[in-house]
């Protein structure tokens, strides 16, 4: 595809199907037959173009493969160290360390969920906030989350920082903002609300959300079970 | 709930989500082509995992997979069913009916042939192009993936990506373009 940018601007306006771009497109037909070649490679470009989209997705899905089979390399290696490991020191500390503090079921818990936003769409004005939140700088991702419109992303990054600050009764107040159940990170954001009236020791609200978690026997269900013994 | 809350996931490229169902879904359904259609090679069996979760993402993305009555795996067992045809036909070994029933939600939903049959024409373009916007790198990466993937106008790129006007998105878009020739020239 030989096209100058001209030429490119001419037929992406052309195939956009505005009746500008058609009859511009012809005028510039008319003193340069050449161009009816030279759009067939383009419209042969760009269908390439975008069935690329779809093999780069599988190719994802083909690194993930190698991921997880190296994965299970590292865990066999490693599984059975660890389970001899385990068996010695479970009996250990049992005794020593009969139940886990809060502090710590708060942390093996919680991971401020992973920066899923890519530059698409409107998200793109959160790259600031986004930034500061994947360099766990959540004291200026917060400063950054609040100036930001309200919207499912924003309330729950917001609350996920604060959340990794440790200051949950500012989390809690955030995640209750989050009310779309339909929204992908619904589930995360409950069980990270649940989280947070825990660590806050607003324990009957954590005990009803916990249940209600369990109950609907979604991802965190196992957690939540877990979590519930200590209510 | 769960459906459509995977259905949004997907949607919004939520890769966690789109991992999880990857990976919770694929012992299943490997066995489940073994034990139905007789594929044997592992190998094979991942190939066509690998497609009919391509497929799936893809229309759901476009939005022909939407008001699901039956479970997501439902679907992508669904669309399997449709890969193995597609995958069997060439040879013609395999004839069995149940190959032949599609579930009816699903008779609308692209197959991407095209873009996955590497017999095609274009795929050798096609990999390539895949290849170089793997190595592009930013801002370029975005640009062409709004314009060529996502359908984007010019004119909504540079409100999305801030630039000055429209004219300063076209401008960026062709010099990307000759960034991704060198790449393919390489």
């Amino acid at each position: 595809m030989n096209a100058t940018e001209e030429e490119i601007n001419l037929f992406d306006d052309l195939l956009s199907g505005t009746a500008e771009g058609k009859a511009a497109f012809n005028k510039a037909l008319t003193n340069d037959p050449s161009l009816a070649q030279k759009l067939i490679d383009y419209q042969n470009f760009k269908s390439a173009f975008e069935a690329s989209e779809i093999l780069a997705f599988k190719n994802k899905l083909s690194s993930w493969e190698h991921e997880s089979s190296s994965k299970t390399n590292v865990f066999k290696l490693w599984f059975g160290a660890i389970a001899a490991g385990l068996a010695i020191i479970f009996g250990v500390s049992y005794f020593f360390f009969p139940s886990p503090s809060k502090e710590s079921l708060i942390a093996g818990n919680f991971t401020p969920y992973d920066n899923v936003i890519t530059v698409r769409g409107n998200k793109v004005d959160m790259d600031d906030a986004m930034n500061a939140y994947q360099h766990k700088d959540y004291q200026k991702a917060i400063e950054f989350f609040q100036e930001l419109p309200k919207n499912e992303l924003s309330v729950f990054y917001l609350g996920e920082s604060y959340m990794a600050l440790k200051k949950y009764d500012k989390a809690i107040e955030t995640y209750r903002q989050f009310s779309n159940p339909d929204h992908g990170l619904y589930e995360v954001n409950t069980f990270h609300l649940a989280l947070a009236y825990f660590a806050n020791s607003d324990d009957e609200l954590a005990k009803k959300l916990f249940e209600k978690i369990e109950e609907e026997q979604g991802e965190y269900a196992s957690q939540a079970t877990a979590l519930l013994r200590y209510l | 709930v769960k459906n459509k809350a995977t259905i949004a996931a997907i949607k919004e490229d939520n890769e966690r989500v789109i991992h999880e169902l990857y990976n919770s879904s694929q012992a299943k359904f490997v066995n489940w082509i073994k034990g139905k259609y007789k594929i044997a090679p592992q190998e094979a069996c991942l190939e066509i995992y690998q497609r009919s979760f391509t497929v799936l993402y893809f229309n759901v993305k476009k939005g022909k997979l939407n008001d699901l009555d039956a479970s997501i795996e439902t679907y992508l067992f669904g669309i399997g069913k449709m890969v193995v045809r597609e995958w069997w036909r060439e040879a013609s070994k395999y004839k069995e009916d149940d190959l032949n029933e599609a579930m009816e939600d699903l008779s609308k939903i692209d197959l991407f042939g095209d873009a996955l049959n590497q017999k095609s024409d274009k795929f050798e373009l096609t990999e390539q192009l895949a290849k170089g916007m793997n190595e592009i790198g930013e801002p370029c990466k975005t640009v062409l993936q709004l314009f060529y993937w996502e359908q984007n106008s010019m004119e909504a790129i540079a409100i999305k990506l801030n630039y000055k006007n429209e004219q300063v998105a076209k401008k960026k878009k062709y010099l990307c373009l000759q960034k991704l020739k060198e790449i393919m020239r390489d």
